[in-house]
């Protein structure tokens, strides 16, 4: 099989995947005991106002005629409407998409460049300290709370040495300056409106975010390349190039890390719900505006649509990122097209 | 082996396996190390949830304290190893300082143990319990049914767990049984797939069709000779998914989605220490931030320490 039969075969699986996770959102969503609309309007509320509410939401029908209307309502890209604003759900949470992919690429990639460069100089220099050293970090950094550590840097090198700044995504002059939104990602807006020095305000309102939750991330990755080269290290072919007088770090670099990318590559499409999941604190905890803080928005203002709405939108995005990952892996290990 | 390095510079064979011996000796110990050290860490914190109030200086829920017959109050905001006087015998030191309502954050944290803990225990509990009988059913069946609970399982696997114990908690709201059932939504896969790993390979085995040809029914089979072997898998998920749990606890409650005040909660205490930390009053978040650090350490170290011991080859997951 090709390359793009393999690709047609796992987008039209990708149909049946995000049935079910549809299905999942909705039955921990509507079928677990518990009121939502208790739960979030509160308990002081009169019953015809919550019984108000719940024929708003469809909640006074029976379970599988609200499945239906669930999934009938997400095929249309209707996710109902905010609470307060009455803006449609969907169109509420579109305008927060760019943020939340700003700050995971951004992360994904500080993760992988500190995991990789700690568990490259892991098996550079193999001494005795250096293996504790990324133990140590990798399990110090999955211990941190991603909330906890976003604090200590924004008490730190925000307030503390007055760094970075410690919320937000622009600052408020930029926020004006870049007001017809084109796209919603901030470096392309801000040479489509010709103001490209609005960048550099964005990258300085974006390192501690994105600090915090590359941290949170890396990790894992420290760990997979520092054991991945171990592995390739004790191989016979790299005591032979060390004979012929290649030097460790060539060795590493040239050969090393080849054989450590399939499961560095594994491990990201694995970590992608981590990221996910890490975003919406460090979304919460940074003020940035993300679908995490539509997470968070929800809970605090006690708004189901928009909470539903953001898992929604989270079961699609997984389904989606699950694909990409399957199809650049496909594209580097040929062996993955059965 | 790493004989090669313990050996450089001794060039006898006998000296090389004894540095061999020792290399590996050291390995265990390592190991035993980090599982004594996670141990260590996880009794002092168990103690502290077991003996929370008698230990404590202060009420961690009152602002004020009696002293000779008198109540009076605690000033808030004080930094840590404040002191205050009450008259002229009594000094009263708040080690840790005191938050913004004049609680002590010393007997805060250690009384915010207990919720955590049995948070995770019950969901750690539940989590297990789901996702074990699931697996062996699943495994063992076969069929439509292993298909079906396996699409579920993986993708509830691949969903990112915080946003689906949000989604639960905020639907279930606070109390302790709810908020675990929230938690342990999320490890139910990661118990599921050991378990129906397991006992794929297991099923394979001749002993099974052994007891199968003496005409022993499925549930015996399977719960009696299947079970026990299969659950050898789970014991390294169990710290890490207990360090999650922890974790996951504090996030739910960081958000606003634990418990009501004023009982003590580190995830919680964190989320009101927040506004402070930006004012310079970094000590009521960043204690109790410090004790969710050090649980989720414990119970990573005995984790690791287990996992090592069970599985050389097991990577860390989140």
């Amino acid at each position: 099989m090709g390359l793009r039969d393999y690709v047609v075969k796992r987008i039209l699986l990708m149909i049946p995947i995000v049935f079910v996770l549809l299905t999942i959102v909705f039955v921990l969503l509507r079928a677990l005991p518990g009121d939502p609309v208790t739960m979030l309007e509160g308990k002081d509320i009169p019953e015809e106002v919550l019984a108000r509410r719940r024929a708003e939401l469809g909640l006074d029908q029976p379970l599988h005629v609200q499945y239906l209307n669930y999934l009938a309502s997400v095929l249309r890209g209707d996710l109902g409407y905010t609470a307060l604003e009455r803006i449609p759900v969907a169109e509420y949470i579109a305008m927060r998409l760019p943020a939340t992919v700003e700050l995971a690429l951004a992360a994904s990639l500080l993760s992988i460049m500190i995991g990789v460069a700690l568990g490259m100089l892991a098996s550079f220099y193999r001494t005795k300290t250096t293996l504790p050293v990324v133990k140590i970090y990798s399990s110090v950094t999955f211990a941190i709370p991603v909330f906890y550590l976003g604090l200590l840097l924004q008490a730190t090198l925000g307030v503390g040495a007055g760094l970075f700044p410690t919320g937000g995504r622009l600052s408020a002059l930029n926020e004006v300056a870049l007001s017809p939104r084109p796209t919603g990602f901030v470096v392309v807006d801000a040479f489509i409106v010709g103001k490209p020095w609005i960048v550099v305000d964005f990258l300085h309102h974006l390192a501690l975010p994105s600090l915090t939750l590359g941290i949170y991330l890396s990790s894992v990755f420290a760990r997979v390349t520092y054991l991945t080269l171990a592995e390739v290290t004790s191989q016979d072919y790299f005591t032979a190039g060390r004979s012929r007088g290649l030097t460790m770090m060539m060795l590493v670099l040239r050969y090393g890390m080849r054989n450590a990318m399939i499961p560095l590559i594994t491990m990201a499409g694995l970590q992608v719900a981590a990221l996910l999941g890490g975003a919406v604190l460090t979304e919460t905890v940074f003020n940035w505006p993300g679908i995490g803080y539509v997470v968070y928005e929800g809970i605090l203002k006690r708004d189901y649509a928009l909470v539903q709405g953001a898992v929604t939108i989270y079961a699609i995005i997984v389904a989606v990122v699950n694909l990409v990952v399957d199809i650049v892996y496909a594209y580097i290990d040929p062996r993955i097209r059965y | 082996m790493s004989t090669r390095t313990s050996t450089r510079g001794s060039g006898t064979e006998i000296a090389g396996s004894t540095a061999a011996l020792l290399a590996s000796r050291l390995r265990s110990l390592g190991e035993q190390r980090s599982l004594s050290a996670g141990l260590l860490i996880l009794a002092v914190v168990v103690f502290l949830a077991l003996a929370g109030e008698y230990l404590t200086p202060f009420d961690p829920t009152l602002s004020v304290v009696a002293v000779g017959g008198k109540i009076h109050n605690i000033p808030p905001l004080l930094p840590p190893g404040s002191t205050v006087r009450i008259d002229e015998r009594t000094e009263l030191l708040f080690v840790l300082g005191t938050d913004h309502l004049g609680r002590d954050v010393l007997s805060r944290i250690v009384t915010g143990a207990r919720f955590v803990l049995t948070v995770a225990l019950v969901a750690t509990a539940i989590s297990a319990a789901i996702g074990v009988t699931l697996g062996l059913l699943s495994g063992y069946v076969g069929g439509a049914l292993d298909r079906v609970v396996s699409l579920v399982m993986d993708s509830m696997y691949a969903f990112p767990g915080l946003v689906l114990a949000i989604a639960v908690a905020a639907l279930l709201g606070t109390g302790i049984l709810n908020m675990a059932t929230a938690i342990a939504v999320v490890y139910i896969p990661s118990y599921y797939r050991m378990v129906r790993g397991a006992v794929l390979s297991l099923k394979s085995l001749p002993f099974v069709e052994a007891l199968r040809v003496m005409g022993m029914d499925t549930p015996s089979i399977l719960f009696r000779h299947i079970a026990p072997n299969a659950l050898y898998s789970i014991i390294a998920v169990l710290p890490m998914n207990f360090a999650d749990a922890v974790i996951t606890e504090a996030a739910l409650s960081f958000l606003g989605l634990g418990i009501s005040p004023p009982t003590p909660d580190w995830g919680y205490d964190l989320n009101t220490g927040r506004r402070y930390f930006l004012s310079g009053h970094w000590w009521i978040g960043a204690f109790p931030g410090m004790m969710i650090v050090l649980t989720v350490l414990g119970f990573l170290l005995v984790g690791e320490g287990l996992g090592e011991r069970f599985n050389p080859r097991r990577l860390m997951r989140r």
